[in-house]
């Protein structure tokens, strides 16, 4: 009978325990799902969320977009992406946007890995540079998004596809020379050198002169890419396979290969470049005096230079396009940031979701939070309205603005990542002895040809 | 047949109503298994057969569907230089780290050791130094090591040369110093693994013979061939092939000190394997790399196994 009576007791107390748990499910199902769990107090714009709505659409970004002050990694920007928020929350009272912060490593491929087994969240913000990768999957904007045409070409060119505009890229960037101008005054006429020749006879005699480098620059293909473009080199057909082996193509990357190996030889940049992987590398060594000249981005003397320092000691560091073979074509490499849709379909959540991203590329949204964050426009029209975009915030920005005419965005097509990994690796090989230019050349050649057969 | 008007049988066991007879369950090796085999085959034997599987195929992370496409990606693998290369830098990365791993490992297992048996201060600190070095990830060790080998003086190691005139040395940027680097850093914490394996093998063996041995006029060097080494045989065959498992398939330390550069100069196979599939896409081919180091390890074991020929110890 005891048996019995404490097996009773135990099934009562776990129907007991289930009946509570399930109802304590209910209640909280009951409160998300009708709506009610915002109190009117409630903020409409948070770090974790846009809106008040019962129907949320997951959405995954970076802590930089984060409209709290509190949270983001750029606090000054915060305000901009939060009235930006607020107005998609006020005309979407049915749903809400949870944001879900990701770590920048695991991101690109969390998100291939999701995507490719039919899961990819509903939206994302994304590099730029992703964007080919993600074609398949991404959702077209071009309902959503006005006059497509305002945007720099090398938007239209890597955001579009089959007419379908894909992603909405919300600033840009672009790489440049950074120089000391008391050294380029000392050592030069002034003015900072324009050809890879000029950059070779200043640098080295910096060197020779200097406890420093002449030059340092990151061993990443795309900071290394527009030397290649400006010999009009061409690293895809429109149809996107690779056509390094055509003899203009490969002369051009022959050519750039062999002057990263002639900085090193002529003793313009040490060997130890090869290591050089990130660009707060170059700004670090370019504070300590360890170099004069380097390739690096835009942001830059914002971030690591005006941010940093203690007095106007930044402003020796002058901006200028990035030397060429020849002084009459430059390029630069643009990239920047951008927001896309994976959610099929034009109603309902799809459609607040393409609103909700639509937003980022408004002219003014845009404008404000460049001016704030110390970012370039993506719309030509947004430089010109100084109702938007002041360009006296941040230093040199009317310069960065005549860099980006010579904007070369990373080819639209996925076999970019292979030649970005094989290029990247050609120069390892090259600026450390391991390989000859031509030999690097041919390697990349091959691989990216045998990739793209593959 | 048990049934519920079934007695008891009448050894202590327990026949159920539904008929199952305990004792034969419970003398029976298969349940106290099945935990044990359920993990390997969700969490081991599951995976292996998916890279299998997505090795023959052309799966990529950049659409949703993919084809099988036989031994394509191992006859692209074969035929490829790189593959070859990186072949060759894993050998010599895994065959350096394999020598250094277990040659340290003895040598600091004998020296403490001796401490312990001598009554010497400082063993337990020795030991605990040595082992921090195995509880520190490989990433963070090859954090470490890489801004301790910078080339510049701001570089620990460059500004301590450059106290004696020497250097910078491009620990990083030159090939061979990189690969050499590489090494450096992962016997530095896999060391102290083969340490405490050997000296863990040490306090087995019996003391008795050591005294038989000296009784018989054998000096050090004798008493360390004919009756520490035998002895240990089981223990370096083991800490050899975790130790070559360990150093085949490292990653996170190489990746962390020096990305595989300068060029692919220290670019193994897992690294390799990561590139195919998070910057190519390619995980049919990251696959066809993982099954090619899976075999390379079998392979390997069962050389040791060969070679110590150790089957009865164990």
């Amino acid at each position: 009978m005891r048996d019995h009576n404490s097996g009773a007791t135990r099934r009562e107390a776990l129907l007991a325990g289930g009946l509570g748990l399930a109802g304590a499910l209910a209640g909280c199902q009951g409160r998300s799902g009708d709506g009610g769990q915002f109190a009117d107090s409630d903020p409409l714009v948070t770090h974790e969320r846009v809106g008040k709505g019962p129907e949320a659409i997951e959405y995954w970004t970076s802590e930089f977009y984060s409209p709290s002050e509190g949270e983001s990694s750029q606090p000054a920007a915060a305000p901009a992406i939060r009235t930006q928020h607020r107005g998609w929350a006020e005309t979407h009272p049915d749903y809400r946007i949870d944001l879900s912060y990701q770590a920048f490593d695991q991101w690109k491929n969390s998100l291939l890995t999701r995507a490719s087994q039919g899961d990819p969240p509903p939206g994302s913000t994304l590099d730029s540079f992703w964007v080919p990768d993600v074609y398949n999957y991404l959702q077209p904007l071009t309902d959503y998004v006005d006059d497509v045409d305002d945007f720099f070409p090398f938007v239209r060119e890597t955001a579009t596809r089959d007419g379908d505009l894909l992603a909405a890229w919300k600033y840009t960037d672009c790489r440049c020379l950074y120089y000391r101008q008391d050294l380029v005054d000392e050592y030069g006429d002034g003015e900072p050198p324009r050809t890879w020749e000029d950059l070779v006879n200043l640098g080295g005699d910096i060197a020779a002169g200097e406890d420093a480098a002449g030059f340092l620059f990151q061993t990443g293909a795309f900071s290394n890419l527009p030397y290649f473009w400006g010999q009009g080199g061409r690293l895809v057909d429109d149809e996107g396979a690779p056509v390094l082996d055509e003899p203009a193509n490969r002369r051009a990357l022959v050519r750039t290969l062999g002057f990263l190996r002639r900085l090193v030889d002529e003793g313009v940049t040490p060997k130890r470049v090869a290591n050089v992987a990130e660009y707060e590398t170059l700004a670090r060594e370019a504070r300590n005096g360890q170099t004069a000249m380097f390739v690096g981005g835009n942001w830059q003397i914002e971030k690591d230079f005006k941010n940093v320092a203690d007095d106007d000691r930044w402003r020796r560091w002058k901006v200028a396009e990035i030397p060429m073979r020849s002084a009459d074509r430059f390029a630069t490499g643009v990239g920047g940031w951008t927001e896309g849709v994976f959610l099929e379909g034009d109603s309902g959540r799809a459609a607040a979701l393409k609103e909700f991203v639509s937003r980022f590329v408004e002219p003014e949204a845009m404008g404000r939070y460049c001016e704030a964050a110390g970012l370039l426009p993506t719309r030509q029209s947004v430089f010109e309205n100084e109702d938007y975009f002041s360009s006296d915030t941040f230093p040199y920005q009317d310069r960065f603005r005549g860099f980006l005419e010579h904007g070369v965005a990373r080819p639209a097509f996925p076999i970019y990542s292979t030649i970005s990994s094989e290029f990247e690796n050609a120069i390892g090989a090259v600026v450390t002895g391991q390989s000859s230019p031509e030999a690097a050349a041919e390697t990349v050649i091959e691989n990216v040809t045998e990739e793209y057969e593959a | 047949v048990a049934t519920d008007s079934n007695p008891p049988t009448g050894d202590g066991g327990e026949r159920l109503r539904d008929g199952i007879d305990w004792r034969t369950v419970v003398d029976h090796p298969l349940p106290w298994l099945l935990p044990a085999l359920g993990l390997l085959a969700v969490f081991q034997l599951y995976p292996m057969v998916e890279a299998v599987r997505l090795s023959l195929t052309d799966a990529s992370l950049l659409r949703p569907t993919a084809a099988y496409v036989g031994l394509q990606q191992y006859a692209r693998l074969v035929t490829a230089d790189e593959f070859w290369r990186m072949l060759r830098v894993t050998g010599v990365y895994a065959f350096s780290s394999v020598v250094l791993h277990v040659l340290l490992g003895l040598l600091l297992a004998l020296a403490i050791d001796y401490g312990v048996r001598r009554g010497l201060y400082g063993h337990v600190t020795t030991r605990v130094a040595v082992l921090l070095a195995w509880v520190v990830p490989g990433v963070i060790i090859g954090l470490v090591w890489k801004v301790l080998l910078i080339e510049s003086e701001f570089g620990a190691v460059n500004h301590l040369l450059g106290t004696v005139g020497i250097g910078p040395v491009a620990f990083r940027s030159d090939p061979t110093l990189a690969l050499a680097s590489t090494v450096a850093a992962g016997t530095w914490r896999g060391t102290a693994f083969a340490m405490i394996m050997l000296y863990g093998g040490l306090q087995r063996v019996p003391r008795e013979l050591y005294e038989a041995a000296r009784v018989d006029g054998a000096g050090r060097w004798n008493r360390f061939r004919h009756v520490t080494l035998p002895q240990l045989k089981p223990v370096l065959f083991v800490t050899t092939v975790l130790v070559s498992i360990y150093a085949l398939n490292t990653f996170d330390l190489i990746f962390a000190l020096t990305g595989g550069g300068p060029g692919r100069a220290t670019e193994v196979l897992a690294l390799f394997m990561y590139q195919e599939a998070f910057a190519e896409h390619s995980i049919g081919r990251a696959a066809a790399i993982a099954v090619v180091m899976l075999a390379a390890n079998l392979l390997l074991t069962a050389g040791y196994l060969r070679a110590f020929d150790v089957r009865e110890e164990l």
